[in-house]
């Protein structure tokens, strides 16, 4: 029942096509200039010309969404390929070797995860001040215990199957083994916690932002939006709503499809 | 009862590797911290007496042991901005944070638990995609946008309230408690639609199960059946679940604090980044890590407690 493509999946795809297509045309053209400021014209309500109203410095809110989409894709993609590429590694190494070297790691990401939410994240701006560069490090460091938990214990599992002892007993190199013959089996379930992750970035990057503490301006990041849209809520509601919306979707869209793929990838679950 | 003393040295391990941790990476700021503290303009007899104020003048192992001897202790070090001791304004803050935390977990609860059980008997997760999203709009919802709606609407709507202004809890707690009720259910609202979907998924899978069969055919009554027999069960997903949570949620709290410009740990510690307190950092760090350290710790007990076949016996 559950082998068929799931409405989530659907759903899911349709809403990271979306931002996909959001992301492409971004970078050739926006409705208006992204940080161009216009005096008489600030806090219209949505409408036309302005799709999504403009903000504080009559900057047009629905360009700054747009442009926003980079800023989020770029730490998203980052941070989930970074934590993803430590985490494999660390699992593996511990997953395949066990003994200490297994002992230490777990260890390492129990420590990690206990900050909660962006409290590491925090840490580490603290110490090297805000900045995209510097909230990529922090989110990727904070997202490889994930990663290196789902890589060791398929490790665990799949290095007892007769297919890696066979190629063990002729000799093929631990590396060859760990990268030929048991990651590819994994590569299902990582895809699904690489989309989960890339949601849970999306979220930490904004949180940062509207922190202040994360993306900097005048770079447009919908965290950073919702930061200064505060002080207007009521004024100019919509400044408020509008990222916090697209926010949403965006999440959700990664949500679903890491749900989606489960279902189309693990059918026995 | 190996694995009780195995859960405390992990603990404890833990604990202190949280401690190392937040003590290195306050060694690597890039040159020197008193200076960085100070800013580019700070004379050098100034940063020669931060230096020394710091202890930096000292060897790093040194550093360590003073200040996780100190906090060992309960005293955290000076706060360098407000110029007293991290563990006062620590201590003041977290009568706002700890409160929201601890209220937002028990709506959690309160609100998610029969919320999961009516969807679970009712079979509303069968009416589509609708449950599926509106419970995944739970996970994708942050708790501090939930909190700028909860503003928007009670300033457009619902008039008879204004969040924000929070009382402090000597004056009249009632008013306090009130105050934080607000920042609390922002942060519940989007993990109570988590909890239903594990809670109702745990009703159908366990519905099915043979024991549910043979205290059926045994002749027991619906109710019992329910509250005795299946309750019992579910609750062992929800305990892992809400263990799980618990880092979010003080994570949430943390972020929420802005929305409703709470005085909380949160705000304290976004004050304390900008002007580069670091022994407050530092304190708020290590206090918040060890608190989920802590409540993992306890969730681990609570589970054996729930579920007798693994009580000590792995």
């Amino acid at each position: 029942m559950k082998t068929k493509v799931s409405l989530s999946l659907v759903i899911g795809a349709a809403l990271v096509g979306c931002f996909l297509l959001m992301l492409v045309v971004s970078f050739f053209y926006t409705p208006f200039a992204v940080n161009e400021m216009r005096s008489a014209e600030r806090f219209l309500p949505p409408g036309r010309p302005y799709l999504l109203g403009t903000d504080n410095f009559g900057r047009d809110i629905f360009s700054r969404i747009m442009k926003g989409t980079q800023t989020a894709f770029f730490v998203g993609t980052l941070s989930v390929l970074f934590g993803m590429a430590l985490g494999i590694s660390l699992g593996a190494l511990g997953g395949y070797f066990g003994g200490w070297t297994d002992r230490i790691l777990t260890q390492l990401g129990t420590t990690i995860q206990a900050f909660p939410g962006v409290l590491f994240a925090l840490m580490i701006v603290a110490v090297w001040g805000p900045g995209t560069f510097n909230t990529i490090v922090a989110l990727s460091i904070t997202a490889f215990p994930g990663f290196m938990r789902i890589t060791r214990s398929g490790f665990i599992q799949i290095k007892e199957y007769s297919f890696v002892e066979a190629a063990q007993t002729i000799g093929v190199s631990p590396l060859k083994i760990m990268l030929r013959h048991i990651l590819p089996n994994l590569l299902p379930s990582l895809l699904v916690a690489a989309s989960n992750g890339f949601a849970g970035a999306l979220l930490a990057e904004a949180g940062l932002s509207y922190l202040g503490l994360g993306v900097q301006p005048p770079e447009p990041s919908w965290g950073r939006m919702l930061n200064e849209a505060q002080g207007y809520l009521l004024r100019a509601p919509w400044y408020s709503l509008a990222p916090g919306i697209v926010l949403v979707l965006a999440v959700l869209g990664f949500n679903l499809l890491s749900d989606g793929l489960r279902d189309l990838l693990d059918p026995k679950q | 009862m190996s694995t009780v003393q195995g859960r405390i040295v992990t603990f404890l391990l833990t604990l202190w590797l949280v401690s190392l941790l937040t003590f290195v990476v306050f060694q690597v700021i890039p040159g020197n911290p008193a200076q960085v503290i100070l800013g580019a303009d700070a004379l050098p007899e100034q940063v020669a007496a931060l230096e020394k104020e710091l202890g930096l003048d000292q060897p790093l192992p040194q550093r360590y042991l003073h200040w996780v001897g100190g906090v060992l202790r309960g005293e955290f070090g000076h706060s360098l901005r407000y110029r007293q001791p991290v563990r006062g304004l620590m201590v003041a803050s977290l009568k706002v944070t700890l409160p929201v935390a601890g209220l937002a977990f028990v709506f959690i609860v309160l609100l998610g638990i029969p919320l999961g059980l009516t969807v679970g008997k009712y079979h509303l997760q069968k009416r589509g995609v609708m449950f599926s999203v509106v419970t995944q709009l739970g996970t994708a919802v942050p708790s501090f946008w939930m909190g700028i709606l909860m503003m928007l609407a009670f300033a457009k709507l619902f008039r008879f309230f204004t969040p924000g202004a929070f009382v402090p809890w000597e004056e009249d707690w009632l008013a306090a408690l009130a105050s934080l009720i607000p920042p609390a259910l922002a942060v519940a609202l989007p993990k109570v639609a988590v909890l239903t979907r594990y809670v109702s998924t745990a009703y159908v899978e366990e519905k099915q199960a043979d024991y549910i069969r043979t205290a059926y055919g045994k002749g027991l009554a619906e109710k019992e059946v329910l509250y005795t027999h299946l309750l019992k069960n579910i609750l062992i997903p929800v305990v892992t679940v809400l263990g799980l949570m618990t880092g979010d949620i003080l994570g949430g709290s943390i972020i929420v604090e802005k929305v409703f410009a709470l005085p909380g740990i949160g705000r304290l510690l976004v004050e304390a980044i900008s002007f580069r307190d670091f022994p407050l950092i530092q304190g708020i760090t290590l206090y918040l890590a060890g608190v989920v350290v802590f409540l993992n710790l306890l969730v681990d007990f609570l589970y054996r407690m729930f579920d007798p076949r693994i009580r000590w016996s792995r």
